[in-house]
């Protein structure tokens, strides 16, 4: 297969990059970061690094070709010109790149402007791939691209690099969280509580009540989530129980309200107010509870390995 | 100039349909079921589904269109026309879309949009138009519209008619009828950069 040309005065700027090998690493960067990522296809682990290795392979090609075509209307083009920029070009995108991925200033910088980028260490395994892009400008030969084709590769290759990843899968929801202290002591039983579902319709919580006694019985007599502008009861509440020790039983606490119209309105804060009857004494747990965006963003540009997990307890891995 | 035109020729297609997003907060919760899971054991924090996004699209479009048609006279003539129309539109989404700077077109959109055509070959005065906007996402990447309005010359009264617009991503077929001008039918291409404030449903 020729190689496009890199030591001729006349040749092509882009030549580098008009070459089947470099576009068909612009276009698996594209298939990868808007179709495969998310997709359930690919494995996340897999599509995360292929981006980097695609991008660290074609990124040092289209900085050089910027490079030369400089060079090129400055009336310069020798071969030790562009092998210097050749270089430059790679060593840029390596120091850039590991910046990205280890310094959190740097890293943060980039984010602000084009999106998530993980400050991941293990991602400079890909960095063996401006490697191949040196040896790829280095024994470039015999330019014969057409200005309308090199115009062409540099504004697919610009696209492919400012284009973040699709973030259909990266949506995050608002949530109801706990910001009550736990497990709390209601006479002989400990009681835990977590959300587990926050929308449009309503909210639901689970209630896991435990103990380390003998016949201790409960009794919900009461649930309801108070907001700013009504108290909302639970749908059902749970059959009174006997609980024993190491045998916890859960119950659903579900409250039906329209949660659109709570966010859109700012009623974001809550209390939960819980009436037990625990061995046949009272009891009252009012725990607080917020309505929020986790990392406070609506949409997180995360990449999908990155996402946080939701644990049992509520809280965000 | 084959350099030139190829640029222009990318310009159009990576900026016809391509968004600024900005996302508003409005309506954020996602849709949850509240019925308890059977087993206890699956009462783990769980994921909304996405209501997927509406969008209000503001765009400038610049258009060239180029053609032929047959004038008052019964001539047979080719036509030119160069201008720039400005469009709103309400748009739908299946999913949520991103903030950023790409490709997400609304799976469906209706608006309506004004245009000003300063340069056209068979007249001197200026064309204005007026056209109501539907638009649909036609597998997944292109957006194919059809747009019906009217069309009229301010500086020559009494000139004016229909016009209908079809288009496909950058590309656009228009057929117009001016009383005291002809008919004419043209194809072109438009270079289309849209603002989209987006909020879900």
């Amino acid at each position: 297969m020729p190689i496009p040309a890199l030591d001729s005065k006349t040749s092509a700027w882009a030549g580098p990059l008009c070459h089947p090998v470099p576009l068909a690493a612009v276009l698996a960067l594209v298939v990868n970061d808007h179709l495969l990522k998310g997709s359930g296809l690919v494995p996340g682990s897999v599509t995360g690094k292929l981006s980097d290795v695609a991008g660290l392979f074609f990124f040092p090609v289209l900085l050089a070709a910027v490079g030369f075509a400089l060079l090129r209307r400055a009336g310069a083009g020798e071969p030790r010109h562009r092998r210097a920029i050749s270089v430059g070009a790679v060593a840029a995108t390596a120091a850039a790149f590991a910046a990205l991925k280890l310094w959190p200033a740097f890293n943060a910088l980039v984010e602000r402007a084009w999106g998530a980028n993980a400050l991941d260490a293990t991602d400079l395994l890909a960095l063996p791939a401006v490697v191949l892009a040196g040896a790829w400008l280095w024994r470039a030969r015999r330019p014969s691209a057409p200005g309308g084709l090199q115009v062409a590769a540099i504004l697919a290759a610009v696209l492919a690099s400012a284009a973040t990843s699709r973030s259909y899968e990266t949506r995050v929801f608002p949530r109801w969280e706990i910001l009550a202290p736990q497990p709390h002591a209601a006479g002989c039983a400990t009681a835990t509580a977590w959300n587990v579902r926050s929308g449009k319709e309503g909210a639901a919580f689970a209630l896991e009540l435990s103990t380390d006694q003998q016949g201790c019985a409960v009794e919900l007599r009461g649930a309801e989530l108070r907001l700013r502008s009504r108290a909302v009861a639970a749908d059902v509440l749970p059959p009174a129980m006997e609980l024993a020790p190491g045998a916890a039983r859960r119950a659903w606490l579900a409250f039906r309200f329209d949660g659109d119209r709570a966010w859109n309105a700012g009623e974001r804060a809550a209390t939960l107010e819980l009436s037990f009857l625990v061995a046949g004494q009272p009891y009252q747990w009012s725990l607080a509870v917020e309505n929020r965006l986790p990392g406070g963003k609506l949409i997180g540009d995360m990449r999908e390995r990155d996402r946080p997990r939701l644990l049992p307890d509520g809280g965000v891995e | 100039m084959r350099r030139a035109r190829a640029l222009v020729l990318a310009s159009a297609l990576a900026t016809s349909g391509c968004f600024w997003h900005h996302r508003l907060d409005t309506n954020a919760p996602g849709h949850v079921s509240l019925e308890p899971p059977a087993n206890p054991e699956a009462y783990v924090p769980d994921q909304p589904r996405g209501p997927g996004d509406q969008s209000l699209l503001l765009s400038g479009r610049a258009f060239l269109g180029g053609g032929a048609g047959v004038d008052q006279t019964g001539t047979f003539r080719g036509s030119v026309t160069v201008g720039a129309e400005a469009i709103a539109l309400y748009g739908l989404y299946d999913r949520s879309v991103t903030e950023s700077f790409w490709c997400l077109f609304p799976a469906r959109a209706v608006g309506a949009g004004f245009g000003w055509s300063p340069l056209q070959s068979w007249s001197s005065n200026p064309r204005l138009h007026a056209e109501l906007h539907g638009r649909l996402l036609w597998g997944q990447v292109v957006m194919l519209g059809l747009a019906l309005g009217w069309a009229w010359e301010p500086g020559a009264p009494g000139v004016s008619g229909p016009q209908a617009t079809a288009s496909a991503g950058p590309l656009f077929l228009r057929g117009s009828y001016l009383r005291g001008r002809g008919t004419t039918v043209q194809i072109g291409f438009n270079v289309e950069p849209v603002l989209a404030l987006v909020w879900s449903r």
